[in-house]
């Protein structure tokens, strides 16, 4: 996947409250495995914390 | 940042700063500069990141530490010259001089970097400069070609991701990967090992970058990226994804030709929420993040030589 595709993915699964749904249709053996696993980690950690602004929570402000 | 790293650090640049006779002002002002990253306990962190991989490498301290002074002077400098680009963080020292003298300064600086490759090294190895000057060279053309691109950027109505992210690699991430390359190079990596470390720097560079990015998108009282047109993810991502009367409403915006009033703030952080530029963000930040972490885990080094490195960019989970 190209950084537009996965924009658009990412675009689809915020507007679709069933989360998953675009990813079955778009054949799923399409999509490289661990891409797939990266943006399910971050939808589901982002409604886990149930805060998205709080960015901060990004590490590496400072490399150490 | 550990004392006695920051110390020797300090003793190197004193030690470059004396035998340069400059004038007390000059001296003055590279001292407040230096010291400008205090507070955030973030002082010398270019030459920690060097030394870091110097370290993972199997290097010396004291083989890596003249390139390690020799990448904070030379990030310092970069940082003055993307401030006045930018004309941005007004709060620095280097920002509250005549912009003139912040430009005399920045020079200086990128010039004493080459030089302490030259002081700090004179007896150990007479190919220092050899090796490490071109090393800082392309990071200096690399870099400016990007900076160069990014006032172009901001003049156009539209980016694409792809042109993003080849321009954050030229911008932020040819500084990262010029302190590991100086390092792991310092420290007698061989050539691919080098290439690997040089790798994970720009992946680094690019993950600060976006973070920044995502952080001063979404604080419009600290900083105006939005209204300068500045070529952020979350805005670039907005400008690719949005469809119809959300499109036009952006562009609006973007224009400014409205008032950005805290009616127009709220709307575009809501924006941003609602449309998943901040989930990009961190899906793409994730995304370099692994790769970095990959990079760093398959380096064929003893573990516990590349422990620091690791801790830098592990997954959270």
């Amino acid at each position: 996947m190209n950084n537009e595709e996965i924009a658009e993915l990412v675009h689809e699964l915020v507007k679709n409250p069933k989360g998953l749904l675009p990813l079955e249709n778009k054949a799923l053996e399409e999509l490289k495995t661990k891409e797939l696993t990266l943006i399910n980690r971050v939808f589901s950690g982002c409604e886990t914390s149930g805060d998205i602004l709080a960015i901060d929570t990004l590490p590496l402000g400072f490399w150490i | 940042m550990n004392f006695h790293i920051e110390q020797a650090v300090l003793a190197g640049i004193n030690k470059i700063l004396a035998q340069e006779q400059l004038s007390s002002e000059m001296k003055s002002m590279i001292e407040a500069s230096l010291n400008a990253d205090c507070e955030t306990g973030e002082r010398f962190k270019w030459a920690h990141l060097t030394l870091m991989c110097c370290e993972c490498v199997g290097g010396e301290f004291e083989t890596g530490l003249p390139g390690a002074i020799a990448m904070e002077l030379a990030a310092l400098a970069a940082d003055i010259f993307d401030d006045i680009q930018d004309q941005d963080n007004d709060e620095l020292p280097w920002r509250q001089i005549p912009t003139e003298n912040a430009l005399n300064l920045a020079i200086c600086l990128s010039m004493l970097g080459y030089h302490a490759l030259v002081v700090l090294s004179e007896d150990k190895d007479k190919n220092f400069l050899e090796k490490i000057g071109p090393i800082l060279s392309k990071m200096w053309i690399t870099a400016s070609d990007g900076q160069y691109q990014e006032i172009l950027f901001d003049t156009r109505e539209q980016i694409s991701l792809d042109q993003y992210f080849e321009l954050v690699k030229r911008k932020s991430g040819s500084l990262t990967a010029c302190a590991c390359k100086i390092g792991a190079t310092l420290g007698g990596a061989s050539e691919s090992l080098v290439l690997q470390l040089e790798q994970f720097g720009t992946s680094l560079g690019i993950m600060s970058q976006i973070r920044n990015d995502l952080h001063d998108f979404l604080h419009f009282e600290k900083k105006n990226d939005f209204i300068k047109n500045k070529k952020t993810l979350p805005y670039v991502y907005l400008l690719n994804v949005l469809k119809g009367t959300t499109a036009e409403k952006f562009k609006e915006l973007t224009k400014g030709l409205k008032e950005f009033g805290d009616e127009e703030q709220n709307y575009l952080r809501q924006l941003a929420v609602d449309e998943g530029a901040i989930h990009y963000c961190r899906v793409m930040y994730e995304m370099f993040r692994e790769k970095s972490w990959e990079n760093i885990r398959t380096l064929p080094v003893p573990e516990k030589q590349k422990e620091k490195m690791i801790r830098l960019v592990e997954p959270n989970v």
